[in-house]
C-alpha cells in the first residue's frame, strides 16, 4: 500500500510530463499499428498522394484534437466575442496578449503531431511510398532512362531487392525518410530548449516564487472543484425540495454572473502587485469593485503553466 | 483506500475522453467482425449495391440508436402530440430546429466513426467500387491495363479474374488506396467541422468559462439530487397508498408537486443573461411555479447533453 501511494504521489507531481509522454507513446503505437495494418502502398502514380496523406493528415488531425484539449483556447475563446472584457485595455493590447495565449496553445498542441511525423519517418513506410511517386526523386535517380525507370522506381515500396538494383550511389529511399527524422527530431529538440530557455529568463519572477505560484494554482484548481461541488450540491438540495414541497427558498447566496465574469479573464501578472490568480487579485480588491482590478494589461504571462491546471477538469 | 480514491477520481475527469475512446474500439471491433464474418463480396453486378449497404446501414443504425440515446430527444417530444405549443412557442418557433439539431450533432458521431474506419479499412469501398459500371471510372482504374480490365474488374476482389496477379493485385490496392484517402479526407472534414463549431458556440457564449464549469457541476448535482428526491416521495407516497389499503385506513396528505408544475419543470432550459438561474427547476423554484415568462433567450449546448454515454 505504501509503495502504491508513493508511486502514486510521484505520478500526481509529474502529470504534465507523465501525460505528454503518454501522449507521444500512444502516437508512436497507432503509428506502428497503421503502418503494419492499414497502410498498403499502391505501387503505380498515386504513390505520392497516398504517402503524403498518410504522412500529414493524421498530424493535422492530432493538432485539431491538441487544440479542442486544451483548455486555454477555451478559457481565451468563451464569450470573447463581445469584445467589452477590458475596458482600459487597448484593442491592441487584447490582440497581442491573445496571440501569445495562441502561440503558447499551438506550442502544446503540437506534441502529438510532431510524434507522428518523427515516428512515421523513422519507420520510412510512408515516405519511402510517397517519394517513389515524387518527380524529383525520379529526375534524381532515373536521369535518361525514360519510362521504364519510372515504373520501376513506382514498384519499390512494394519490393525490397527493387531499391537496390536501381541506385547504388543515391541513398535508399528508407535510409533518407530516417535521416529527415532524426534532423527533425534533433530541430524540435532544440527548439524546445531555446525557447524554454527564453520564457524562463524573460520571467518577471524569480524561481522560488515560481515554484510556489505552480504549488498554489494547483492547489486552488483543486479546492475550486471542491468548493463548487459543495455549493452546487447546496443549490440544488435547496432547489429540488422547495420543488417538491411546494415552498419559497431560504435566501441562499450564489455569485453574480458579473463576478463569474471577473474571474474568468485569463491572468496577466503585475510586478507590483502580489496576485497569484485571478480570484487572488478580485477577493483583495474589494471584490472587483476597485479601481485597482481594472489595471494589469501589463506583462502578459509567459509562464506556461497559469491557467493550465483547468485542462484536468475540462474533460480531457 | 486513498489511492483508489485517487485513480478513480483520475479516470472520472477524463470520463469524456475515455468514453469517446471507448466508443472509437467498439466501432473498430464491429468493423472488423463485420468485414471478417459477414461480408462476402459478390464478385457480380451487385457489388456496388451490396458495397453500398455494407458501408451505409450500420451508419443509419448507428445514428438512430444515437437519437435514442439521447435524453434530450426525448425530452423534446415527449407529449408534443397532445400539446403541440410545447415545441412551438409562441415567438420561439426556430428554437425546435436548434435543439433538434444539436442533438442530430451529437448523434452523428458515431456514424461518422462507423464510415471513417470502414474507408480506411477499405474491403467495402473496393467492393463497390468495383461493380461501378461508370465509363469514366473505368477509364480511369483501368488505364494502362489489359483489356480484360474493363470486363472483369468486379471479381478482382475475390481473385477471381483473368488477369495475371501483378494487375489483380494493383488494381485492389489502387481500390484500398482511394477508400483509404477518403476515409481521411472524412476525419479531417468532421474534425475540421466540429472545431469550428465548437469555437463559434463559445465564442458566443454569454457565460464566462469559469461559470460554465460550475454549471456543469451543478447540473450533475441536481439530477443525482431529484433521483434521490424521487426515490424518497415515492416510497413515502406508495408505503402511505398500501398502508392505507391494508388497514383500512383514512391517507394522510402528501404534498407533491401539481401537473402544470412537472410541465413547467420538463420544458428544456434556455439561458437568460439578465437572471441567474442554472435550470429549469432553480429558475420556477426562484420564480414561483406558476408558469414560465417566454422570452427569446439563448441556449447553451451541454445543458442536458450530460445523459450521452
Amino acid at each position: 500500500m505504501e509503495r502504491l501511494r508513493g508511486a502514486l504521489d510521484f505520478c500526481i507531481r509529474h502529470q504534465t510530463v507523465l501525460g505528454y509522454s503518454t501522449v507521444s507513446l500512444l502516437t508512436a503505437d497507432s503509428e506502428q499499428i497503421f503502418s503494419s495494418v492499414v497502410f498498403k502502398c499502391p505501387c503505380n502514380s498515386g504513390n505520392m498522394l497516398y504517402g503524403s496523406v498518410f504522412l500529414i493528415v493524421p498530424a493535422f488531425i492530432l493538432l485539431l484534437l491538441g487544440y479542442m484539449v486544451n483548455a486555454r483556447t477555451w478559457r481565451l475563446l468563451t464569450g470573447s466575442c463581445p469584445l467589452e472584457k477590458c475596458h482600459d485595455c487597448s484593442p491592441w493590447g487584447t490582440c497581442a496578449h491573445s496571440c501569445q495565449v495562441l502561440v503558447l496553445v499551438t506550442a502544446r498542441a503540437l506534441v502529438a503531431p510532431l510524434t507522428w511525423i518523427a515516428v512515421a519517418l523513422l519507420s520510412s513506410n510512408f515516405y519511402t511510398c510517397a517519394a517513389s511517386g515524387n518527380s524529383l526523386i525520379k529526375d534524381l535517380i532515373c536521369k535518361d532512362q525514360g519510362q521504364e525507370c519510372q515504373n520501376l522506381l513506382f514498384k519499390i515500396p512494394c519490393d525490397e531487392k527493387l531499391s537496390r538494383n536501381i541506385s547504388s550511389e543515391l541513398l535508399s529511399l528508407q535510409a533518407q525518410s530516417q535521416l529527415i527524422g532524426w534532423f527533425l527530431i534533433a530541430c524540435i529538440m532544440t527548439v524546445a530548449l531555446i525557447s524554454t530557455c527564453v520564457s524562463l529568463s524573460c520571467s518577471p519572477v524569480s524561481y522560488l516564487q515560481l515554484r510556489f505560484w505552480k504549488i498554489y494554482s494547483k492547489k486552488e484548481q483543486e479546492l475550486f472543484e471542491i468548493k463548487a461541488k459543495e455549493h452546487a450540491t447546496n443549490l440544488a438540495e435547496i432547489n429540488t425540495n422547495c420543488f417538491f414541497e411546494a415552498t419559497d427558498p431560504a435566501p441562499f447566496h450564489t455569485p453574480s454572473n458579473e463576478d463569474w465574469k471577473k474571474i474568468s479573464f485569463l491572468y496577466t501578472f503585475n510586478s507590483q502587485e502580489q496576485y497569484y490568480s485571478m480570484i487572488h487579485k478580485y477577493v483583495n480588491t474589494n471584490r472587483g469593485n476597485s479601481a485597482k482590478f481594472e489595471e494589469g494589461c501589463q506583462n502578459p504571462t509567459v509562464l506556461g503553466f497559469v491557467d493550465e491546471t483547468h485542462a484536468i477538469e475540462s474533460g480531457f | 483506500m486513498d489511492a483508489f480514491q485517487t485513480i478513480l477520481k483520475f479516470f472520472i475527469n477524463r470520463k469524456t475522453a475515455i468514453g469517446y475512446s471507448f466508443m472509437a474500439l467498439l466501432t473498430m471491433g464491429g468493423e472488423r467482425v463485420f468485414s471478417l464474418v459477414a461480408f462476402r463480396c459478390p464478385c457480380s453486378n451487385e457489388n456496388l449495391r451490396y458495397g453500398l449497404v455494407f458501408l451505409f446501414s450500420p451508419a443509419l443504425v448507428l445514428l438512430v440508436i444515437g437519437y435514442f440515446l439521447n435524453s434530450k430527444t426525448w425530452k423534446l417530444f415527449t407529449g408534443c402530440w397532445v400539446n403541440p405549443r410545447k415545441i412551438f412557442p409562441r415567438g420561439n418557433v426556430c428554437h425546435f430546429f436548434y435543439v433538434f439539431g444539436q442533438i442530430t450533432l451529437n448523434a452523428l458521431i458515431a456514424p461518422v466513426m462507423w464510415l471513417s474506419v470502414a474507408l480506411l479499412n477499405g474491403t467495402f469501398y473496393e467492393c463497390a467500387m468495383s461493380g461501378l459500371d461508370n465509363p469514366d471510372y473505368l477509364n480511369v482504374v483501368c488505364n494502362r491495363k489489359s483489356d480484360k480490365c474493363f470486363g472483369e474488374l468486379h471479381m478482382v476482389a475475390c481473385d477471381k479474374s483473368s488477369m495475371p496477379f501483378s494487375e489483380s493485385d494493383e488494381l485492389r490496392r489502387t481500390l484500398q488506396a482511394q477508400s483509404q484517402i477518403l476515409g481521411w479526407c472524412v476525419i479531417v472534414t468532421a474534425a475540421l467541422l466540429s472545431l469550428l463549431t465548437t469555437c463559434c458556440a463559445s465564442c458566443q457564449s454569454k457565460v464566462s468559462h469559469l461559470q460554465l464549469m460550475f454549471w456543469r457541476v451543478y447540473e450533475g448535482t441536481e439530477k443525482e439530487q431529484l433521483e434521490q428526491i424521487f426515490q424518497l416521495y415515492a416510497t413515502k407516497l406508495s408505503e402511505r397508498n398500501l398502508k392505507c389499503f391494508f388497514e383500512n385506513k383514512e391517507p394522510e396528505p402528501i404534498s407533491l408537486p401539481a401537473f402544470q408544475a412537472w410541465e413547467d419543470a420538463s420544458q428544456l432550459y434556455s439561458f437568460s443573461s439578465s437572471k441567474q438561474h442554472y435550470s429549469t427547476i432553480h429558475k420556477l423554484v426562484e420564480e414561483g411555479q406558476k408558469g414560465t415568462s417566454e422570452e427569446r433567450e439563448t441556449m447553451l449546448n451541454f445543458v442536458d447533453r450530460r445523459e450521452i454515454p
